[in-house]
């Protein structure tokens, strides 16, 4: 019984994995993104000044309640800052003038399935993990021109070189 | 008199080209604050000349600037963090409030009467707006495990009805389902476990 259900769920993860990209390809906007299933990992809680998203050339302004969505750049200008909650409740805060890229969010748990990783790239965020390191102490991660930032469950800061 | 205005003014001018100074030059820091529970967890800085574990409150990590590798943690002034990091202090969202539900055995009924938490909820949800609510219900490991994937989907529909009762928008909740997999405590297969016949509420 349990086998055939982890084969379900892997047949169905299976099909998944061929029909997401699919419908990216067919549907690369971001407004058909938000209309159809929702793959938003987060939203945006709160902005200061101008922040963007952007991801394929597309680029969408930050307000209060925007979706966020994987493979996202987030982007603030000299006196922007921006507040981001995500699916696990772990939250992400970016002051001026700063850019990270959002490369890994998966939050699977009743499988044990998580991941998040963050390519940081300039200026100034605050981190506070949720419940994807609670799953796993090892799934969170933030890669930054000057080193690679481990997490165990936990809030910090990290500024990169102004 | 006159002197020691000199000397203030002289004062404040060397405070001034010193913080200039230091928002000219700020170089890459990775600083460990508690959380709001005031638990403090673990960072660890690595790249090709070393790695550093950070592990205590407002313990920070700079570079050396030569050879780059990440030097040991120092303590910092709680106070002097808060100034040098307003920028993304002051859009710090809310910490997600985490709720709990307990029902009967084999059942969708919730023990108890739940109306406080449920105000509770309706609250944290105005607090935090843009607010979005996850339900995610669980099951012990009596009975079947198809049939517990149902049973906890019941559960946390349940919460969803009363929430929605108390005019929490459909949109803002998401509803989700881990049977047994999640079990607050880990028992055999089979085994009835009150603690883990529940359903979690997270406010975001």
């Amino acid at each position: 019984m349990r086998e055939r259900l982890s084969l379900w769920l892997s047949v169905h993860k299976t099909i998944r994995a061929i029909i997401v990209p699919v419908l990216l390809v067919l549907a690369p906007t971001s407004e058909a993104l938000s209309a159809g299933t929702d793959t938003a990992i987060g939203f945006v809680k709160e902005v200061v000044g101008h922040t963007t998203l952007s991801q394929n050339g597309e680029r969408r302004s930050a307000a209060a309640g925007t979706k966020i969505y994987l493979n996202d750049m987030v982007e603030t200008d000299s006196v922007g800052s921006v507040g981001i909650v995500f699916d696990d409740g772990s939250t992400l805060s970016l002051g001026n003038d700063s850019k990270i890229k959002l490369d890994e969010f998966v939050y699977e748990p009743a499988d044990g399935i998580v991941g998040q990783s963050f390519q940081m790239l300039q200026g100034m965020m605050l981190y506070v993990s949720g419940q994807i390191t609670k799953v796993d102490h090892e799934a969170v991660r933030v890669n930054t021109p000057v080193a690679t930032i481990g997490i165990r469950g936990t809030r910090f800061i990290l500024r990169l070189d102004d | 008199m006159v002197h020691n205005s000199i000397r203030a003014s002289l004062y404040g001018f060397a405070l001034l080209a010193a913080s200039l100074l230091a928002a000219c030059s700020a170089k890459p820091v990775v600083v460990l604050l508690p959380e709001a529970d005031g638990t403090v967890g673990t960072v660890w800085v690595t790249n090709d000349a070393g790695t550093q574990q950070l592990d205590q409150a407002y313990g920070v990590v700079e570079f050396d600037p030569i050879s780059g590798a990440p030097l040991p943690q120092r303590a910092a002034d709680s106070e002097e963090i808060a100034e040098d990091f307003a920028a993304v202090l002051n859009v710090e969202p809310m910490p997600p409030a985490i709720f709990s539900f307990k029902f009967k055995s084999d059942s969708a009924d919730m023990l108890g009467d739940m109306t406080s938490i449920l105000d509770s909820i309706v609250t944290a949800f105005q607090d935090r707006t843009p607010s979005k609510i996850s339900i995610v219900g669980h099951t012990d490991r009596a009975g079947a495990r198809a049939y517990n994937l149902h049973l906890s989907l019941r559960r946390a529909e349940a919460v969803q009805k009363e929430l929605a009762a108390r005019s929490v928008p459909i949109d803002a909740m998401d509803v989700s389902s881990h049977g047994e997999n999640n079990p607050i405590i880990r028992t055999n297969d089979g085994v009835a476990e009150p603690r883990n016949r529940r359903v979690e509420v997270i406010v975001k």
